[in-house]
């Protein structure tokens, strides 16, 4: 069995996870292969396409790959498929699986990325593909460090909301890559897409868990220019909620008290805006200097 | 439960106007909608935002075959959990995955209302869509492997959408099998508002008056929304596109098509071009 420590949780896998800080950490979660039944039993409060949730229980059967059950945010036994690898048994894990387990334990996940900057957490969220982790992998290359990607798990402590750091790389697409002048070839693609690639962090992580002080929500519009826009109030609530991961999830598995108390700590403690971009690609450097500069005028 | 009614079409044909007009249907209220704001339609079938959240995956993450394979049981999740009949705007063609399930599943299929244009006034719009040549249109529309949305650079919103030629995807939907069919053609449209217009909203099953309609039309007309767009912009435009609502006229073609051109649209389209009434027997262009 193996140690590490990822979302601020202790973790005993039975499974290499190459990509999360080894630690050992007092176990908070178990990560072993076992039988995981083809549907759940119990009260399914959700279900989708091959995924089903109760109140403390998540599977999910990932075709060819896994099935993953998850069991009151201690524990996820996972089912392995016939030629599935390793690596994509895990990549998968690292996404639903412990999306859900997050929610289990009371955590508030956002699909979202997050920074270190001055020893605080900034976390940039938003759609599937509006450009959280190109900004990131920017970011670590004028120097900043990065906390997580894909999922930002908001965990309260002493009622200040904190961030925790995850697995230490960011998947990019092509254009992207290019962009950011790294050479794909040079790069590994995924199994099921060949044309997003692994870019190892590593080198520019960082392994504290750091106060959260400000989120930046990205979207998208059809016209040029950078907007920029501090969301107050009710739009501050709805911008977490809208970026939540997995939603339908999270609408059926989140204790509405715990919510209120995420909000009311966010909403005295972090400042949220909201930057609109041009759909193309042209201003991502302009983007990467509007959140930084912005960021430091605070 | 078949409480799906998928408005299908090629791109350029229509759509976009039929679900606005659809929109200021179902939302009474005197003035006009915000064309951003189409709530009353259920957004479009090749969604990654939908694909995602029903999945609970990253779409991104499985090949593109594998996200096929899926999308029928995303809309049967889709359909369960609807309490009401929901319209989903489609631009896919009509196919069929390995297994020869369909890729809308007849079992959530209320019906289709397939909007069809001319696709000699199709080629110059798409154009102006693609931001491409008229030829470059010509080429696309013509190629029985072109997608939208195929581009393996970066995300897209949407999932890959395998259109067929313009004939083959009239072909695919007009001939689907065990599913109430109303096309609708864009010309009709224009020339004939109030009937036709009606006449799909009875296909659909809904029971609005005479007057409720002619208000949802006088409430879209294609003026109002070019000026719509022009003050607020239209976030269903692509980023290539200069402008959505262009021109909307019947037989602009005319305008930017050569005679080679005409022949080879007709040529590559012939079949539903007379089937559907844009060509004579006798060769005439009707629109």
């Amino acid at each position: 069995m193996y140690k590490y420590k990822a979302f601020g949780l202790g973790v005993l896998s039975e499974i290499v996870l190459n990509d999360l800080p080894s630690e050992n950490a007092e176990t908070d979660v178990t990560i072993r292969f076992g039988d995981v039944p083809e549907q759940l039993g119990g009260d399914i409060i959700n279900q989708g396409v091959r995924y089903q949730l109760t109140k403390n229980s998540f599977l999910q059967n990932i075709n060819r790959v896994a099935r993953y059950w998850v069991k009151e945010g201690t524990e996820i036994i996972i089912k392995k498929y016939d030629g599935a690898t390793n690596e994509e048994i895990v990549f998968f894990m690292l996404t639903t699986p412990i999306g859900v387990l997050l929610h289990q334990r009371g955590h508030l996940p956002l699909h979202a990325s997050a920074f270190e900057i001055n020893n605080k957490a900034v976390i940039i969220t938003g759609n599937s593909g509006v450009g959280k982790s190109t900004l990131l992998t920017m970011l670590t290359q004028r120097g900043y460090k990065m906390l997580t990607e894909e999922i930002c798990a908001i965990e309260l402590i002493n009622n200040k909301p904190q961030v925790a750091p995850g697995p230490a790389y960011s998947y990019l697409w092509k254009d992207a890559i290019l962009h950011l002048g790294k050479d794909f070839k040079t790069l590994k693609g995924r199994i099921n897409n060949p044309d997003k690639f692994k870019i190892d962090l590593s080198k520019s992580y960082c392994n504290k868990t750091l106060p959260l002080v400000s989120i930046y929500v990205l979207e998208t519009k059809n016209s040029p220019g950078l907007i920029k826009e501090e969301l107050l109030g009710f739009e501050k609530f709805l911008s977490l909620w809208n970026n939540i991961y997995r939603p339908r999830i999270a609408k059926a598995i989140t204790n509405p008290i715990n919510m209120l108390k995420f909000n009311a700590a966010i909403g005295t403690q972090t400042t949220v805006k909201r930057i609109t971009r041009p759909k193309d690609w042209s201003n991502i450097d302009k983007l990467c200097d509007l959140i930084l500069n912005d960021f430091q005028a605070q | 439960m078949k409480n799906i009614i998928w408005l299908a079409s090629y791109p350029k044909s229509g759509n976009t106007w039929f679900r606005i007009f659809l929109n200021n249907l179902l939302c009474k209220g005197d003035e006009p909608f915000d064309i951003n704001t189409i709530t009353s339609t259920n957004g479009i079938a090749s969604s990654r935002e939908f694909f995602d959240q029903f999945c609970a995956l990253e779409s991104s993450e499985l090949t593109l075959n594998e996200i096929d394979q899926l999308r029928p049981e995303v809309y049967q999740v889709i359909s369960t959990e609807a309490t009401k009949t929901l319209f989903i705007k489609v631009h896919d063609a009509y196919t069929y995955l390995p297994d020869n399930k369909p890729l809308f599943p007849s079992s959530v299929t209320k019906g289709v209302v397939y909007i069809i244009r001319n696709p000699l006034d199709v080629t110059v719009s798409f154009a102006n869509h693609q931001n491409c040549s008229v030829q470059k249109s010509i080429e696309l529309m013509a190629n029985n492997k072109y997608c939208l949305s195929n581009n393996k650079k970066s995300c897209s919103t949407q999932l890959r959408q395998k259109l067929l030629s313009w004939d083959n995807h009239a072909k695919s939907w007009v001939s689907a099998q065990n599913i109430p069919m109303h096309v609708m053609r864009y010309e009709d449209m224009k020339l004939n508002t109030l009937e036709t217009f009606a006449s799909t909203v009875n296909f659909m099953g809904l029971k609005y008056s005479v007057y409720e309609i002619e208000k949802a039309i006088n409430k879209s007309k294609f003026e109002d929304l070019q000026k719509q767009e022009i003050e607020k912009g239209f976030k269903e435009k692509t980023p290539k596109a200069k402008i959505f609502f262009r021109k909307g006229e019947i037989g602009n073609w005319r305008k930017h098509l050569n005679r080679e051109q005409v022949e080879t649209i007709i040529k590559n389209h012939k079949g539903s071009m007379l089937k559907h009434g844009y060509l004579t027997h006798k060769g005439d262009i009707v629109f």
